[in-house]
């Protein structure tokens, strides 16, 4: 009777760490498709010109950000 | 078995170190007063740099947020940027890029009294984001949050009104310049008392991390057998977190301070994992 409970218990934990493992491989799909969107983004961003936007904003010494006005 | 490590020099201050020479490291400014204009201005650091002044190298992603705010443009770059970093590593570049961080850590070391920073205060930052860096930013065409950022005052601001000899540059200085000194005067002083007072309460590049911080990649784990919750992670942790109660919230910076000196060795950086485990370990249960 015992042994019977116990062999319950660990194919419960068994089972368990089955789930885990799959919901860890869910967890970084998720992790890896959001990250990919957010990927995406930035090339979207990037083919609507966001890169030299940034880059010709950032290229004027900013007076105002140093606290000084003209 | 794995030890702690004793190094003296904390891993993550190499890391501010190293990141505030490169994102401030257009040298010839310091004699030219020129800012830098090239290719490398199109990338954004993930951490606050002032982009309009001479010494830095990238661009600012909140500078950059609030510019394509004032022309009524959606920021796919900058958005992209912030969750590809934040789905990464959270905010873990707070803890080991930031230079402003890396100054506050510095002030922090002044010996006087400390005060514990209330949580509810935690919150304000995401006003400052959707308040200052968002909608006024939106609705006034002009970036607010740049104009009271303290870290422009501090790389530029100071330094060209103190080595300006034509007189033109202090010629500038007007209201805008003391209300800058008197933010950067604040912040200073609560950061000598507080544990990283800007990243807690006004840093809206923080508060966009911070809501990663649960779902990135990168996480730290507590092992609660080996862990007696002596509370000497909380006390050394630069921002005030309760490591062994959740080591993953949002304000966990991941500097791995609380990893490196951890006493039980019961802290470890790992990637996310799912929080039904019962074992004390990743051994399987069942041999």
């Amino acid at each position: 009777m015992k042994n019977k409970e116990r062999s319950s218990f660990d194919s419960l934990l068994l089972s368990l760490e089955r789930i885990e493992n799959d919901l860890e491989r869910l967890i970084h799909y998720i992790i890896i498709f959001f990250t990919a969107v957010f990927l995406a983004g930035i090339i979207y961003g990037g083919i609507l010109g966001d890169f030299v936007e940034t880059e010709s904003v950032g290229s004027v010494m900013c007076l105002s950000c140093m606290g000084l006005q003209q | 078995m794995k030890k702690r490590t004793n190094s003296k020099i904390a891993h993550h201050r190499i890391g501010q170190i190293i990141a505030s020479i490169v994102t401030l490291g257009h040298a010839p400014a310091l004699w030219t007063g020129n800012i830098y204009q090239g290719p490398l201005k199109s990338a954004c650091v993930p951490i606050l740099n002032c982009w309009g002044c001479p010494l830095s190298l990238f661009s600012c992603p909140i500078g950059g947020l609030q510019h394509f705010l004032n022309l009524h443009l959606f920021p796919f770059y900058i958005v992209g940027f912030f969750g590809v970093v934040g789905m990464l590593v959270g905010r873990m570049v707070c803890g080991w890029l930031c230079p402003f961080g890396l100054f506050q850590d510095i002030l922090q070391k002044i010996k006087t009294i400390k005060l514990r920073l209330p949580y509810w205060m935690t919150y304000v930052k995401y006003g400052v984001l959707i308040i200052v860096a968002g909608f006024i930013a939106w609705y006034t065409m002009e970036p607010w949050f740049c104009k009271l950022c303290p870290a422009g005052i501090i790389e530029a601001g100071i330094p060209l009104v103190l080595a300006d000899k034509t007189g033109d540059i202090r010629a500038l200085v007007g209201w805008l310049f003391w209300t800058k000194i008197s933010v950067l005067v604040l912040i200073v002083i609560f950061s000598i008392l507080i544990k990283r007072f800007f990243c807690r309460v006004l840093c809206p590049i923080g508060a966009i991390y911070s809501v990663f911080n649960r779902f990135s990649l990168v996480h730290l784990r507590i092992d609660k057998d080996k862990c007696p919750t002596c509370g000497f992670c909380a006390k050394i942790c630069p921002m005030d977190i309760n490591v062994y109660d959740n080591p993953n919230q949002k304000e966990c910076i991941r500097c791995l301070e609380c990893v490196r000196r951890c006493p039980s060795v019961a802290v470890s950086l790992g990637f996310q994992r799912p929080q039904i485990w019962l074992g004390p370990s990743k051994e399987p249960i069942i041999n």
